[in-house]
């Protein structure tokens, strides 16, 4: 962008075009003439200081969803220039005119009744069609939480993962609120006879400050799962992501191409949606689905500086197959899961496979739900009066623990902020099979 | 519906179809309005398009030529009998009122 233009992006909504007629006036002072709207972006051609008057004119002949009306444009666009407007840009939806600030020129609109009638035909038109989605995301973010589960908690993915139809419903809202708010009060001046109102630019500021401010924390928490993952997948699955990302780019071009050709409304509409909607799913859920799959976690190979249980610790035993699965999340900043066996065939053996599952909770508080919930957890595959037997505290030096099952080859152990869990084929009351958990997992050392 | 939305006509509605009794352009539409009603109505040239629009969907006026690139409407048969139908029921509200100023004689 070259030192004479300025782009600036800036959504708003249709009601709250008075406010872009200020603005443009503003920039037009400070010698920034507006030259074109182009996909939401403002662009300014740099000119001298000039004293301006803009008028915004609605145009619904053409909304969003139908193919342009260049004629009834360019019918528009005669009627104000014949009566001594300049015009300067438009859209689809509205035109934008000027004059010189002491001209004496008759306003665009003199009648308020039909320039209401105008604004709420083209909501309707528009904006109308968020109300819907922010249902639909509202039931799927209450689905999501029904089917919350204290597993959630251990990686950030997941977390995001069950907000985000919430988060954008939230965003939605904050869009079609002021055009319904507008409707609403504009209908009651107007039975009062009583003037057009419009938004303060204090209000508008305020209401796009806290967009953009939960937009950047919705990219940050994105961030934050992207991160969580390529820290533990790596970069290879950047291709398989920028994969997900094509129904998008595809849902794009194609609306292009459909607006090409002059087709009934309704239809264009139906596809809009169905192509909108299908790509955002497709594209989100399949990147959650992704960052959130335990399968992309999983690793196979040795560990290295894990706090984890190997078989070698008890004695001298070939390792055939292992499993590393490592994730994280604000709540449990670290969760290792690590799996050893021996070839299965061999039956001499008494000790064929270990398991760790380690989990450094961010309090006490996390790691008493996650204790209690993983107890509960294993009463769901089995008899609800199922009694869990104590494990020896003083023995294992922790400050709660049972064992999960009557054979005593799983427990669950809570130190503090740390919950381990262990399983294998060993007898966990053995108090040498004690002494080498404690001292490889260092419970006497936290 | 649309039919019914017209039964009455506002004031820049009546003068409108009223200029277009005589074929003429946007603009001309504007300036005859204002010397008709010696700047008491005003119809800004968003309000214009609005209801020259809203009255080519529904027939009422029609777009007859494109002369030096202007546009000229006239009114079609269904315009004439909506303008000629206001004009009968405002008469009738003023023979209505009538009534009124000779209640005032009478007192």
């Amino acid at each position: 962008m070259s030192r004479d233009t300025k782009k600036v992006f800036k959504l708003h909504s249709i009601v709250e075009y008075k406010n872009l007629e200020s603005y443009f006036a503003e920039m037009a002072l400070k010698g920034w003439m507006l030259k074109e709207i182009k996909k939401g972006f403002y662009i300014f051609n740099k000119v001298e200081s000039v004293a301006l008057d803009f008028s915004v004119n609605i145009f619904y002949e053409s909304g969003p969803f139908d193919f342009p009306d260049n004629e009834s444009e360019k019918t528009l666009i005669e009627f104000c220039e014949d009566s001594g407007w300049h015009h300067c840009t438009g859209t689809q939806m509205y035109q934008v005119f000027y004059k010189e600030k002491d001209k004496d020129v008759l306003p665009l609109h003199t009648e308020p009744e039909e320039e209401y009638r105008y604004i709420k035909k083209i909501v309707m038109k528009t904006e109308l069609y968020l109300l819907p989605m922010i249902i639909m995301f509202l039931w799927m973010g209450y689905i999501n939480v029904r089917l919350f589960d204290y597993e959630d908690i251990f990686s950030n993915a997941s977390l995001i993962s069950k907000i985000w139809p919430f988060c954008i419903a939230l965003l939605f809202t904050i869009t079609v609120y002021t055009p319904f708010i507008w409707l609403i009060k504009n209908r009651i001046n107007l039975n009062q006879n009583k003037e057009l109102s419009y938004f303060s630019n204090r209000h508008l500021k305020v209401k796009y400050a806290f967009y953009y401010g939960l937009s950047g924390i919705y990219i940050i928490l994105i961030g934050m799962m992207f991160f969580d993952s390529f820290s533990s997948i790596g970069l290879s699955i950047l291709p398989l992501l920028l994969l997900l990302f094509l129904p998008m780019i595809a849902a794009i071009f194609m609306m292009k191409r459909f607006k090409r050709v002059k087709r009934d409304r309704l239809k264009n509409m139906l596809m809009y949606i169905i192509v909108s909607i299908g790509a955002l799913v497709i594209s989100i859920g399949g990147v959650i689905f992704l960052f959130s799959s335990d399968n992309l976690h999983l690793f196979n190979g040795k560990i290295k500086e894990e706090t984890v249980l190997e078989l070698s610790d008890f004695g001298d035993y070939v390792v055939k197959d292992t499993h590393l699965f490592k994730r994280h999340s604000v709540f449990t900043p670290v969760y290792v899961e690590y799996y050893e066996s021996i070839d299965r065939e061999n039956k001499s053996l008494n000790i064929r496979n270990v398991e760790t599952v380690y989990i450094k909770c961010l309090n006490k508080k996390v790691a008493e739900y996650v204790f209690e919930n993983t107890l509960k957890d294993r009463l769901k595959y089995d008899d609800n009066d199922y009694k869990f037997e104590e494990v020896p505290l003083s023995l294992w030096s922790v400050d709660e623990g049972y064992y999960l099952y009557d054979t005593k080859d799983k427990l669950v152990l809570r130190k503090d902020k740390t919950i381990i869990i262990l399983d294998g084929d060993m007898d966990f009351t053995d108090e040498r099979i004690i002494t080498i958990c404690k001292e490889k997992l260092g419970i006497d050392s936290n | 519906m649309a039919r019914k939305q017209l039964k009455t006509l506002t004031e820049p509605m009546y003068y409108i179809l009223l200029c277009l009794l005589k074929p003429m352009h946007g603009y001309g539409i504007m300036q005859r309005i204002d010397e008709m009603t010696d700047s008491r109505v005003k119809v800004g040239p968003g309000t214009l398009y609005a209801l020259i629009s809203r009255f080519e969907k529904e027939e009422i006026v029609i777009k007859i030529s494109s002369e030096n690139s202007k546009k000229t409407y006239a009114l079609t048969e269904k315009g004439k009998k909506i303008l000629n139908d206001e004009y009968n029921r405002l008469n009738q509200l003023v023979s209505d009122g009538a009534v009124l100023g000779g209640e005032s004689d009478e007192s």
